[in-house]
């Protein structure tokens, strides 16, 4: 489906219509919506000056897939169809002509608020995650402009830098981290597994490994290292060359717990066991030049 | 002001006009010492026009005031019915002036505390109307709107006769369960 490129200045004449301002959280299995400012509000304007319809560009857009890493103008997307539409987009979506049945936020929501909002028109909106960073609680501000300095003190806030963490638009769902925007569209799940699925399938398809459980869960963490690995072109796995470098360096970090059956290959029984692999061909063991610890890194950077 | 208080303000204005009546009728009829005009043949009218220009002011000014600080200006409903209230409000309304006539008698006290308990009351309850005779008399009509999950709120709209099912648009939230229109363009679906 081809998405048009939208002017900045058609965005901003659309967001003066009708747009609102809401938040929502989760209470027990249902989200509920609150109502923060309507569009006559005098905060409006200043809201729709710093949170704004992004600009899309339509050669920079990608179809979601785990663990890509976007650029700051790029965007992942999901086409949703009309269930998810209903189980994710609606609770958002559904009172926007019906504002007077959403109650106005108050204090004992500031706690539980885990988005807000903005609809554009009816039928799209964009999302603000917030997390327990971005409230800010007992807090003073030194103010210091062109006028003489004063100090603002606010018990309940919450930083809104108008950041957009997903935007709705026309069936679409474009966003630009999963695990940021997971919590707030309940059923996205199943696009990350049908992603991953594919890729664990063709990972732990291959022969080098000796895998006992093909239906093992595979969490968010190691289904980006699958992807990563896979990406990486020098990670030849059916290479016997690699895989005598994987053999050496497995034996060399024995405490990994990477062990091999009567054939070479790598056996993979459950998650620990998979996880242990993907840290090995990541490259997270190594020894410490200074103390000549074996040690396993988080993360790993090519410098 | 801050917003809590202007909010609060707000519903005690309207609580107070609405209820104005009926301390008018009471003030009418008792004999209050500092609002006495003697015994004269205009005593009533007179007192009475006074009281009823001072109901009138009220009413005018609680419209204006929360049609100015409503947490809420454009507010939107589908409201898949509406049905008129005033012949719900005004028997219930009419009733508190029956209290009135029966406490006039009574010492200026025991009148304050009866009509101050009912004033406390009135003004707790979420679903109270507002409802004010005097705004009838500024065009303005009391309606109950059901949306599609048959919940009910009531609206204060210059448009008569509404029937059916009607969009609303431009509504001040005075609380959860009742606005006022502002502009009126409310119109059916």
């Amino acid at each position: 489906m081809n998405l048009p490129i939208l002017k900045e200045k058609v965005m901003q004449e659309t967001s003066k219509q009708n747009a609102n301002l809401f938040a929502a959280f989760t209470e027990g299995r249902r989200r509920v919506v609150r109502l923060l400012f309507d569009d006559a509000n005098e905060a409006m304007p200043r809201v729709n000056e710093r949170f704004k319809q992004p600009v899309i560009d339509e050669a920079r857009i990608y179809k979601f897939k785990a663990g890509v890493k976007l650029e700051n103008d790029e965007w992942t997307y999901l086409d949703l169809d009309d269930e998810d539409i209903k189980g994710m987009i609606h609770p958002y979506l559904e009172n926007v002509r019906n504002t007077v049945k959403n109650v106005i936020v108050g204090p004992d929501d500031y706690r539980k608020i885990d988005v807000i909002y903005k609809n554009i028109n009816e039928d799209s909106a964009i999302f603000y995650k917030i997390t327990n960073s971005l409230r800010l609680e007992n807090r003073g501000l030194l103010l210091l402009g062109n006028t003489h300095p004063t100090l603002q003190t606010y018990e309940q806030a919450i930083d809104f830098s108008g950041r957009v963490d997903a935007y709705y638009v026309k069936k679409r769902l474009y966003f630009k981290n999963y695990s940021t925007i997971r919590p707030l569209f309940p059923g996205i799940e199943k696009y990350f597994r049908s992603a991953t699925r594919a890729e664990q399938n063709k990972f732990l398809g291959n022969d080098f490994f000796d895998v006992q459980d093909a239906d093992m869960v595979i969490g968010i963490r190691a289904a980006k290292h699958i992807a990563t690995i896979l990406d990486d072109s020098r990670i030849k796995l059916n290479d016997k060359e690699t895989q005598e470098k994987i053999k050496q360096y497995a034996l060399k970090y024995e405490e990994a717990g990477v062990a091999f059956n009567d054939e070479g290959k790598i056996k993979i029984g459950k998650s620990k066991d998979l996880n242990n692999v993907l840290s090995l061909l990541s490259g997270r063991y190594y020894t410490s030049e200074i103390t000549g610890d074996k040690m396993e890194a988080r993360e790993v950077q090519k410098l | 002001m801050i917003k809590s208080f202007q909010i609060w303000l707000n519903k005690r204005l309207l609580t107070l006009s609405s209820f104005f009546g009926v301390i008018l009728f009471y003030l009418l009829l008792a004999d209050i010492p500092w609002i006495a005009i003697g015994d004269h043949w205009f005593k009533y009218p007179l007192k009475g026009a006074g009281l009823f220009l001072v109901f009138v002011l009220l009413s005018w000014l609680s419209l204006k005031y929360t049609l100015g600080h409503s947490i809420t200006k454009s507010d939107k409903l589908q409201a898949k019915n509406v049905k008129p209230i005033e012949s719900i409000a005004m028997p219930t309304y009419i009733g508190l002036f029956v209290i009135s006539l029966e406490i006039s008698d009574n010492t200026l006290d025991q009148a304050v505390s009866v009509l101050v308990i009912l004033l406390i009351l009135w003004s707790f309850l979420e679903r109270v109307f507002y409802f004010n005779p005097i705004w009838l008399l500024f065009g303005y009509r009391f309606y109950d709107a059901y949306d599609n999950e048959n919940n009910s709120y009531t609206i204060i709209t210059r448009q008569a006769n509404l029937k059916g099912a009607i969009e609303f648009e431009n509504l001040h939230r005075v609380n959860e369960f009742t606005y006022i229109e502002g502009e009126s363009n409310a119109r059916n679906i």
